[in-house]
Parts: C-alpha cells; sequence; structure tokens
C-alpha cells in the first residue's frame, strides 16, 4: 500500500509481531492488528504497562523489527527511505550511545550522518548542549555519565536534525525531577512549534501534562485512544478556585452550592511534589556549584541561539515551520478527533499572546485536577525565558503583524482565544 | 560514500580508545629497535639484515592481522550487543553503508599502521649497514644479495622426456612380465616421480645440466648472475660436504660444436655442505643475447662418492632496487590486512564476537600453511581423496594463501623481486574477488537481518 500523501505522520495498518522460539515457532503476539495513526502537529502518548507491545511497536516503525503482518508508514513513507529517516528523532527506552565518544563527539558524528554542514553541527551542539544542561561537560566521555545525563544527551542526538517526528521512548526515564520538568516544557515548545510527537512512557503523570492525544495498549492490541482531556474530564463535576476567603464566605458559597441542590468540598491546594523540589534546586542552583548535569536553557536555548553568520541562517532555517498536511482524508478522524487543523496561513496574535502568557503546563486544566490535591495555577519555572520566547515570536512576525503558529490549538485554548 | 567514511572514522576511534590498537603499537615500537639491535643471524652483515627483515616484518604481518581480525569482528558485533546501532539505523544511512564504514575503519586503521611500522623497519633495515661497522666485502655482499631487486628463473624441466621415459620403463615391464598387479594410474605415479627424482640426481662421475631460458641481466659490465643452489647426498659424505665443478654459460656454443665462443663460459670450484642453501656468483655475460644460459655440475669422483641430489637449482639477476621491492612487498601484507577486515566484518554481521574471530583466525592461520596442505593432501588415499576433494578441497581453493609466493618475508629475506604482475593477480583473486564476495554476503545479510531481535 502507498501511503504517500497520508494525513497521518504515523500509521499503521493491522500492524502485527510474533516473536517466535528458538524453533522459529510463533510464541509471544506482541503486537496484533494494530491501527495506530498520529497526527502531524500533536504529541500523542503511547501509554500500556510492560511487555504491552509499545516498543515493539516502535521499533516496527523504525525497521528495527520487521512486522509479521501488516504495513508501518512514517511521515507519509517508509523509515527505511533515507528521505524519510532524515526528519525522524528517535531516543530509544536506554541511552544506547558510544561510551568511548565524548558528548560533543557523539553528537558531532550523529549530525555528520544527517550531513549537516561543519558550521551548523558546531552551533547545533553548542545549543543543544546548553539545552540539556550538559554545556560544561560536552568534553567528557558518556561512559562517566551517569544515567540521566545520557539521557539528555540521547535527547540532545534525537534533535540534532531538527527532527520533524520525535519518537521518544521513557525520555524522562532516570531524570531528576527537574530533568523531568524541562523535557516536557521542551516537549510542549517544539509541539507548539509544530513537531510531532510519539511519546512512550510509563510516567503517567508526565503524559497527562504534555499529551494531546493518548493510546493505551494491553496485550499487543490498543484498548483506548482518545483527547487526553476528554477521557479524563470528570463531566457532572466542578472546580473554583479561590483566594484565601474568611468562614463566613466559605460558609455562603457552600450554602449556595447545597441550594442549588449539589455538593461541596473546600480544602487547602497543596503543591504537586514535582513543583516543590523545582522550587528547592532552584534555589540551590543559585548559591551552590555542582559537577553534575546544569539546568540548560530549555528549548529557547536550542531555538532562540544567536550564532555568527553564516550559521545564523541555518538557525533561522531550523526554526522555520515546514509545511504539514492538515487534509482530512479518513471518515473516522473526523469522527473520532474533534481537534482540527490550523492551516499555519491563519495565525492569530491574541492567541499567541494568551500562550505565552498563560502557564506551560497548558493540559492540566481544572477539570483534570478534580481527583488530586489542586495546584496553585501559577508555578515558578525554571527553564523558561519570558525574554527569549518573546525574541524568538516577535522576530516571526506575519504580514499582519501576527506570530507564526503553527501547533493546532487544543479545545481550551480556542475557546479563551475566543 | 559520506556516511561510510563517518561510520569509518567511528569505528577507528573505537579501535584506538578499546586499547588494544594501543597495545599492538606500543608493543611494536619497543619490539622493532630492539630486534634490530639484538638480532644478528650468522654475524654477518647479510645474516644481520635478513634476520631482522625476516622477524621484523613477520611480527608486524601477524600483530596487524590479529589486530585486524580483532578490530573488524568486534565492532559490528560490539554496536549490535550494546544496541547502539539502534540508533545509527535509524539514522538516514543505508545498511551497506555500516557494513562498508566498518570494513574501511578496520582496513584503514591496520593500513595506517602498516604504513607507519614498514617505514620503522625501512628506516631501520638501510640505517644497519652505516651502524654495524661491518668490513668492505660484507657491505658489497649485502647490496648485491639483499639491497635488491633479483628475478628468479627456474629451470626448464622437461615434462616430456619424463613421460616418454615413464611409457618406455611400463613398456619394458610389460614385455618382461613384470608389471605388478596394480592399476595402470598407481603404477604410472610410482615411475613418474622415480624418472622425476632421477631428472634431479647427479651420479658420481656424471653431469648434470640445467637450461634456463629468457634471462636478461642488465647490460652493466658489473652485474652478475646468481646460481642459487640446495642438494642432499646419498650416501651421506663423512663430512657432510660435497665437492662441485661448476661451468656456467651458453652451452649450445659447445653441442654445435663452434670453435670460438661468442660468451664466456666460467668455471667454478666449490665444496659445500649438504642441505643447505648455497650461491655463488659469475659475471653475468655468460648469458646468450637470447636470454639463454645453462649450468653445468660435475660429480668429480676423485673427491665425492654420493650421488647429489638437487632440491633446488635457480638463477637470479638484478632487475630492480630494494625501495620499491620493500614498498610492493608492503603492499602484499596490505591485500593480505584488508581480506582479513572484509572477513571480520561480513563474518560479524551474523555471528558473534568469539565465533567471528575465532573463524576469522582459522582461516588466517589455514592460509598461512594453504599451499602445504594443498600439496600434502592431494596424496591422500581413494575414500579419504574422495571426501577431501569435496570438502576441505573447496574451503582451502575458497580462502587466500598467505604462504609460499604470498609470504612477504621472503622476498625481502632473498632479495627476490616481487613483480607488479604477481602483486595484480593477489589484488585480482584476493580482492576483487574473494574480498567482494565475502562483503557482498555480509551486506546482503546484515541489510535483511532485525537489527532488534528477540527470540523467546
Amino acid at each position: 500500500m502507498d501511503s504517500a500523501g497520508s494525513s497521518y505522520a504515523i500509521e499503521t495498518i493491522n500492524l502485527t509481531k510474533i516473536f517466535p522460539d528458538w524453533w522459529g515457532r510463533p510464541k509471544v503476539k506482541a503486537v496484533v492488528d494494530l491501527n495506530l495513526k498520529v497526527r502531524y502537529n500533536e504529541i500523542y502518548g503511547f501509554l500500556g504497562p510492560n511487555g504491552s507491545g509499545k516498543t515493539t511497536t516502535i521499533k516496527m516503525l523504525l525497521n528495527l523489527l520487521h512486522p509479521t503482518k501488516g504495513h508501518a508508514f512514517v511521515l507519509g513513507g517508509r523509515s527505511t527511505d533515507p528521505a524519510i529517516a532524515a526528519r525522524i528523532g528517535y531516543l530509544p527506552e536506554e541511552s544506547y550511545l558510544y561510551r568511548y565518544l565524548t558528548a560533543r563527539e557523539t553528537l558531532d558524528f550523529y549530525g555528520r550522518i544527517f550531513g549537516l554542514p561543519a558550521s551548523v553541527r558546531k552551533s547545533r551542539i553548542d545549543t543543544l548542549l546548553e539545552m540539556v544542561g550538559l554545556a560544561g561537560l560536552g568534553s567528557r566521555r558518556i561512559g562517566t555519565y551517569s544515567k540521566g545525563m545520557m539521557r539528555r544527551i540521547g535527547l540532545a542526538q534525537a534533535l540534532i536534525n531538527d527532527p520533524d517526528l520525535l519518537i521518544l521512548d521513557e525520555p524522562t526515564s532516570g531524570m531528576d525531577p527537574i530533568g523531568t520538568r524541562q523535557i516536557k516544557d521542551l516537549l510542549l515548545e517544539l509541539a507548539r512549534r509544530g513537531k510531532t510527537i510519539l511519546l512512550c512512557s510509563h510516567l503517567l503523570a508526565d503524559v497527562e501534562d504534555v499529551c494531546d492525544r493518548i493510546g493505551i495498549m494491553y496485550g499487543g492490541k490498543m484498548q483506548v485512544e482518545g483527547p487526553v482531556r476528554e477521557l479524563l474530564q470528570h463531566r457532572d463535576e466542578l472546580q473554583i478556585l479561590t483566594g484565601p476567603l474568611p468562614p463566613k464566605a466559605r460558609e455562603e458559597i457552600e450554602s449556595v452550592v447545597r441550594r442549588e441542590g449539589s455538593w461541596c468540598k473546600i480544602t487547602t491546594p497543596v503543591d504537586k511534589l514535582e513543583t516543590f523540589f523545582v522550587n528547592i534546586i532552584t534555589k540551590a542552583q543559585e548559591t551552590q556549584p555542582t559537577s553534575g548535569a546544569k539546568p540548560g536553557t530549555g528549548i529557547q536555548g536550542f531555538l532562540a541561539a544567536q550564532p555568527a553568520s553564516p550559521s545564523r541562517a541555518v538557525l533561522e532555517q531550523l526554526v522555520a515551520k515546514k509545511p504539514q498536511p492538515v487534509s482530512e482524508s479518513s471518515a473516522d478522524r473526523a469522527k473520532t478527533e474533534p481537534t482540527e487543523a490550523v492551516p499555519p496561513s491563519a495565525p492569530k496574535k491574541e492567541l499567541l499572546e494568551h500562550l505565552t502568557e498563560k502557564p506551560v503546563e497548558k493540559t492540566v486544566s481544572a477539570e483534570a485536577q478534580t481527583e488530586k490535591p489542586s495546584e496553585p495555577p501559577a508555578v515558578p519555572k525554571p527553564a523558561v525565558r519570558q525574554d527569549i520566547l518573546e525574541k524568538l515570536l516577535g522576530g516571526r512576525k506575519g504580514p499582519d503583524g501576527s506570530t507564526e503558529q503553527t501547533r493546532l490549538p487544543d479545545s481550551e485554548e480556542r475557546r479563551d482565544a475566543e | 560514500m559520506r556516511n561510510s567514511w563517518v561510520i569509518a572514522k567511528n569505528t577507528i576511534a573505537q579501535a584506538v580508545r578499546m586499547k588494544v590498537a594501543a597495545a599492538v603499537i606500543l608493543l611494536l615500537l619497543v619490539l622493532l629497535p630492539t630486534m634490530a639491535w639484538m638480532l644478528t643471524g650468522d654475524g654477518t652483515l647479510l645474516g644481520r639484515l635478513q634476520s631482522f627483515s625476516s622477524y621484523s616484518i613477520s611480527l608486524v604481518g601477524f600483530l596487524l592481522s590479529v589486530l585486524t581480525i580483532a578490530v573488524s569482528c568486534y565492532s559490528l558485533h560490539s554496536d549490535l550487543r550494546t544496541r547502539t546501532i539502534d540508533l545509527v539505523v535509524t539514522k538516514p544511512i543505508v545498511r551497506y553503508q555500516i557494513v562498508l564504514g566498518k570494513f574501511l575503519g578496520a582496513a584503514g586503521l591496520n593500513l595506517f599502521l602498516l604504513a607507519g611500522f614498514s617505514c620503522m623497519i625501512y628506516g631501520l633495515t638501510t640505517a644497519t649497514p652505516r651502524f654495524s661497522k661491518a668490513p668492505e666485502d660484507q657491505i658489497a655482499r649485502a647490496r648485491t644479495e639483499f639491497f635488491t631487486a633479483r628475478r628468479v628463473v627456474a629451470p626448464q624441466m622437461s615434462e616430456e622426456e619424463i613421460s616418454r621415459r615413464v611409457e618406455e620403463r611400463i613398456e619394458t615391464l610389460r614385455k618382461n612380465r613384470q608389471l605388478p598387479d596394480l592399476p595402470m594410474s598407481e603404477i604410472r605415479a610410482t615411475l613418474w616421480e622415480q624418472e622425476r627424482i632421477a631428472q634431479k640426481s647427479v651420479e658420481v662421475a656424471a653431469v648434470k645440466e640445467w637450461d634456463f631460458q629468457t634471462v636478461f641481466p642488465p647490460k652493466d659490465p658489473n652485474s652478475v648472475l646468481f646460481v642459487r643452489y640446495k642438494f642432499q647426498a646419498t650416501p651421506e659424505p663423512p663430512n657432510q660436504e660435497v665437492y662441485g665443478q661448476w661451468r656456467v654459460g651458453d652451452f649450445r656454443q659447445f653441442r654445435t660444436g663452434l670453435r670460438e665462443y661468442k660468451t664466456p663460459v666460467y668455471g667454478v670450484e666449490r665444496s659445500e655442505s649438504v642441505r643447505t642453501l648455497h650461491t655463488f656468483t659469475v659475471p653475468a655475460d655468460a648469458t646468450a643475447a637470447d636470454g639463454a644460459v645453462t649450468v653445468g655440475f660435475f660429480n668429480s669422483p676423485e673427491r665425492n662418492f654420493s650421488t647429489v641430489i638437487f632440491d633446488q637449482m635457480e638463477v637470479l639477476y638484478q632487475v630492480g632496487g630494494f625501495g620499491v621491492n620493500f614498498f610492493r612487498v608492503v603492499l602484499l601484507m596490505a591485500i593480505r590486512l584488508v581480506f582479513l577486515a572484509a572477513l571480520g566484518v561480513s563474518l560479524s554481521t551474523w555471528l558473534s564476537f568469539p565465533v567471528a574471530a575465532l573463524f576469522s583466525l582459522m582461516v588466517f592461520f589455514a592460509g598461512l600453511i594453504n599451499g602445504f596442505i594443498l600439496e600434502s593432501i592431494e596424496g591422500l588415499g581413494a575414500v579419504l581423496g574422495l571426501v577431501y576433494r569435496f570438502t576441505i578441497r573447496w574451503f582451502l581453493y575458497a580462502i587466500p594463501r598467505f604462504d609460499g609466493p604470498y609470504s612477504p618475508t621472503d622476498y625481502l629475506v632473498s632479495g627476490e623481486v616481487l613483480s607488479w604482475a604477481f602483486l595484480g593477480k593477489a589484488v585480482l583473486i584476493t580482492l576483487a574477488v574473494q574480498m567482494v564476495l565475502l562483503l557482498a554476503i555480509g551486506i546482503w545479510i546484515f541489510s535483511r537481518r532485525e537489527i532488534a531481535k528477540i527470540t523467546v
């Protein structure tokens, strides 16, 4: 089947993988008739317990395994096609890196395979090392790195080619909470820049924070699939966040709610442990040196670096939005996926301003927090630098003064924009 | 090709940093100068040069061959075992470029080391006469027999003559009803061997002549012709020595009864030990203009009472210099390393490191004695011969030869020229056919294998 011109960044058709035993007899059905569809410009969370077939699926997408049956298409073609492979960034479940190379040599090695010119390689390596917080450790051999540092370099190599599609298998595995937060910020920013991301993770909170849609695998089959918010939303409950209130006001609120025939529970919100941890470490980093990984500049550092000409032009090209197919080709997509693609040529300035002002963890909606302790809306973000972000966005205005926006806004964003 | 070079550079970095290459480099850096100092051979300058060149070339060839096998078998296997290959194959690279890159890396590293150590051996060898304080005659001998490139000419063995004699003897035996009750082929083979030995034998008071063709020494009046030979004697002489009277020249002048000789015929008398390689020289003008020259040996009854059997008889003359010949010898060694690199990489596409390395070592050692095995096994009995013909023989023919004319040391030790034609033949057979076939098989396997395959 020819999948050229497909509207999906990833598409599998009845994808099946059966592992044989030593005698070649079929033994384990790792993936069974999987029909996975990941649209362009979305972050898709690929979930499931151990042995559910997630990694096997990814390996079939990347031709590391041959399907027993079915087809797998990536970016409208096969990943064996070098032109397609050049647009993919892959981070495997473990950092399979050459331990005898330094971080800088590692990135240079992969940059060379992608055919990047020397000046582009150098500037990208510098910015990527800075971004993943290993700027001062680029000359150390990978073999001396901790697991978390290896993950950071693994992520950097996945981004060296400025990929259109990122396939990340457990990207935050082995990383500290700050690194995890930075990765999540990075994914959101990349998605905002028009990248498609297939995120495979066991850490459900991470997936919930960044993914537009999720699919849950079990026993090699897709059990459920859909937009995160739709799947998690408590449609018969509401959550109201307020500032401090005197006891009398609280009683009045409770009485109003009861009068309307509903129930009410008023509690004091608590931080997520991740937020608390990040705050403590952020303060410590201001005063205390460390020999380990340092906080990176986040995606802004990667995208907004201003190298000397001519590499600047290449970086400009790097951040430039790539046209993505937005046409609808299958009827089921219209049925199950309410989020429609926004043509890149119709950016909304108000929406962009709103996006840059709101907290980065945009997927943590009020509705989604009803079953867990509430979180204050303003969380300090050590990695997000508004000035760079504004500079970045301000430098890419459209003819009408609006800033280019390539990521598809979700329903809440559209509502806010209106 | 760009991607193959990227992989090749990474392979070299891996080999250098895995310390095996460093160990080999260090070992050779220490051993080569030590050998140049310690090895004295038979005490003469020529012996010293021959010992050093023989051992140093052998040592460098052996260690680099083992290193080539280690690097080529380990590199791809290591990538597969540590799964680093997972990341590489998902990049815009075709799998044949990975196999080619691994091959280029393993071969490139070892060729670089070969070039470096060859320069070192060349420098030490050419510097030896200056520092040895050898007498002038020894230096002159070293110049004519070692720092030279000589073409070797073997005598024409008349197989037609042997066949005729064999048939005559069979006819005689048949007439006398003395033919043994054996297959005719076996009788013919035995008689052939007897006649072949008879052709090499010189009985007491007999004369033996060896005719050589296409001997064209330089026109230089100082150029010489080398006669090199080895013999044994039966019965064994008490002092292990044989006295010989030699004549070298165009014997056709005797045979046709010319009164005036156009070219001189030189006489040499020598008493020499058995089972040792000997050489004497005569002026090169003993050769006829058409390149014919004959060497005659008279087994004098006055001082000898043994039949002399010549195992080796050849004539040599200078055709080139030491430097170019040394370069060609290094190229011959390079061919071996390049083949081993292709073998190791090809095997590691589907075998684990220990198995691939063991198989490569087996091929390497079999190649070192390939010619000997082929010659010795040819004489097997009927049943064993059949088994051999359809099994081992094909394997031995499939792998390259590293011994006999493919051994680099012999050329330097004996100052023999390694011709470009022979080098071209080696390149054609070993690289263009055997190596390309191996790489093609490796690429075919690697392109089709599941990189992340698991068996449950």
